[in-house]
């Protein structure tokens, strides 16, 4: 027993680098790091953007366990496993465990040319998605394109149109279960599926096949089933680290359920992003656009087409403040009859965020949100959040 | 003999002054490996990574005349292969050191300790005016990418102008010292930290015995 114990050298409780265990030949390597994040939300009710509670203020813990591994110097595993109250605040109040990644990468080469990566990750869409953990992301929540609920009904394929408040009816959008509606993309897309991926000093590439597609609730994600796959693409130019542009493109089928007389296959939600990011020094300044098109059956196509820029400037050593203005803009559908209605409100989001870096592991950060809804006036516009990251 | 000669000559005889050696071995503690580097998202990385560079322990002298100088020369840490070029660094008062990026993508170097707080924002390859941060209070200072969380390195600031860091075994030579008594110390991090008094004598090696010298909690 001593003998296949003696190779491993546990290196325990350096704070931020978690545990670190392997053999000292390196061969082998399994880097185990907890964290915890909390933050209190606050605001009008009906909460704004994905959130899922009701009250005027929401406690939302969200204890995480970062697993990497790797054997030899190409083949790394990452895993994310978390206990929180939903994986949107709210949305699952009890508190929920979840594996949000699970992914095994395979790097062909010594340097970043060609990865292949198989498993549940976050979706190559965009720029938001790779920098969306706690402490990467200047603001608390996700920005418009990425945590807004539009009109369009994933779970009931044979009428997925929200027909309250604009465009008729009595119930508004933001009544109604946000479980049972989409967004145009849902968080960072933790679906399952596989991809090749590389960067190079001046292009990045990417391309996935994975089960859901970008507008699906993260329900959706869970499920290992690719008769209706979803294909996302990027390819990214940075003529030097200070500029960067991306084009993501995206292709599946958006009804998560099957209905009668509805084929998935006919329904599909296309999708085009562009993502532009420039930094020095203490600037960051990015954005993104998305244009979004859900095909239907007897409503025509329903596109969206959302927008948002977002800035960071570094006042002092790990001090930093944040703004960041959105705007999501979409078509009418066509009703019975013919007649044009409209199928979602147009959505203006303005942020306001700081944060400050106490110490390398600790990380304060807090927030307010205005979201206005056209013609949804009981839809919630304040949002105050307050939120502290410790990674162990 | 006429007078420039004579100033030459003593001049030679000063740059000459008889001075001694001190070795020794540190032994450095099972250091925690690196974290895997291995970016969880795309997009930050774009060439090579290279291995963090070996563990290593600063050591230096203190006594009558081993203060640091009033304006130390500036030095470099570089980043190169998403690695610190050094894992640690040893600099007298007062040093101001550069950090260049010789790497494709940015780096953010900044520091949360309080022996120095500063964080050099996001510098591109090759960047001149390369970020810089000078020390001033004695101390051990740890460095970070805000980027790349596996970059990692020690600048450990010290009142003192004779030093230098052990190489990965944990063994140093300080040469150059001016005879008398001194204290040795040595770190390697916050808690691992040894000293012990040594005599130098002219033109002679004098080992320094930190066994007998447990670290300093």
């Amino acid at each position: 027993m001593k003998a296949l114990l003696f190779p491993f050298a546990a290196a325990a409780a350096c704070a931020q680098d978690g545990i670190i265990l392997g053999p000292a030949d390196g061969t082998f390597q399994i880097d185990i790091r907890p964290s915890l994040e909390a933050v209190i939300w606050s605001g009008d009710t009906p909460a704004p953007a994905l959130l899922g509670y009701d009250d005027d203020a929401f406690f939302a813990p969200r204890f995480s366990l970062d697993v990497d591994a790797a054997a030899g110097e190409h083949l790394t595993f990452h895993s994310t496993t978390r206990w929180d109250r939903g994986f949107d605040a709210g949305s699952a109040p009890d508190g929920e465990l979840r594996i949000d990644e699970a992914f095994l990468r395979w790097r062909a080469f010594d340097d970043q040319r060609l990865n292949f990566q198989l498993g549940k990750y976050a979706s190559f869409f965009g720029s938001w998605s790779g920098q969306h953990d706690f402490f990467d992301d200047p603001f608390l929540l996700a920005p418009l394109p990425y945590s807004q609920l539009i009109g369009v009904s994933p779970t009931s394929p044979g009428s997925p149109l929200n027909t309250g408040g604009p465009g008729g009816g009595s119930v508004p959008l933001s009544l109604k279960s946000k479980d049972q509606w989409a967004s145009m993309i849902w968080g960072a897309g933790y679906g399952i599926g596989g991809g090749a991926f590389g960067s190079t000093e001046h292009f990045d590439y990417a391309l996935e096949v994975k089960n859901a597609a970008l507008s699906s609730h993260p329900d959706a994600w869970q499920e290992i089933n690719f008769s209706h796959p979803t294909v996302t693409a990027r390819v990214g130019y940075r003529p030097d680290a200070t500029w960067a542009f991306g084009l993501s493109a995206s292709r599946g089928s958006w009804p998560e359920v099957n209905a009668v007389g509805v084929d998935r296959d006919d329904l599909v939600q296309n999708s085009l992003g562009l993502d532009l990011r420039w930094a020095r020094h203490d600037w960051i300044v990015s954005g993104e656009v998305v244009l979004t098109e859900f095909e239907t059956a007897r409503s025509g196509d329903l596109q969206a087409a959302t927008w948002f820029v977002q800035a960071r400037y570094k006042v002092s050593p790990g001090v930093w403040l944040a703004a960041r203005i959105g705007q999501m803009l979409a078509n009418e559908a066509v009703g019975p009859g013919g007649a044009a209605f409209a199928w979602q409100s147009d959505v203006w989001r303005a942020e306001l965020g700081g944060g400050w870096r106490i110490r390398p592991n600790v990380l304060l950060k807090a927030g307010y949100t205005f979201t206005h809804t056209e013609d949804d006036p009981v839809a919630g516009e304040h949002l105050w959040g307050t939120g502290i990251g410790w990674r162990f | 003999m006429r007078l420039p000669t004579f100033f030459l000559l003593l001049a030679l005889h000063a740059e000459a002054a008889p001075t001694g050696t001190v070795t020794g071995t540190i032994p450095l503690p099972a250091r925690p490996r690196g974290r895997i580097a291995v970016e969880k998202y795309t997009g930050t990385i774009s060439g090579k990574v290279s291995p963090p560079p070996p563990p290593r322990a600063g050591v230096w002298i203190e006594g009558s005349g081993t203060a640091a100088p009033a304006a130390p020369p500036r030095i470099a840490l570089n980043q190169k292969g998403y690695q610190f070029a050094q894992s640690l660094l040893v600099v007298p008062l007062r040093t101001t050191v550069e950090f260049p990026n010789d790497d494709p993508d940015f780096h953010n170097v900044f520091s949360l300790s309080r022996t120095k707080r500063f964080d050099a924002g996001r510098y591109k390859k090759s960047e001149r005016p390369a970020p810089t941060a000078t020390f001033d209070k004695a101390g051990l200072v740890r460095l970070q990418c805000e980027i790349h969380d596996h970059m990692k390195a020690v600048i450990l600031v010290v009142d003192s102008r004779y030093f230098t860091t052990t190489d990965a075994t944990g063994k140093f030579t300080l040469s150059g010292l001016p005879p008398g008594t001194y204290t040795v110390h040595a770190q390697f991090d916050e808690k691992a930290k040894w000293s012990t008094s040594v005599t130098i004598s002219a033109g002679k090696t004098t080992a320094a015995d930190f066994a007998s010298n447990p670290s300093v909690p």
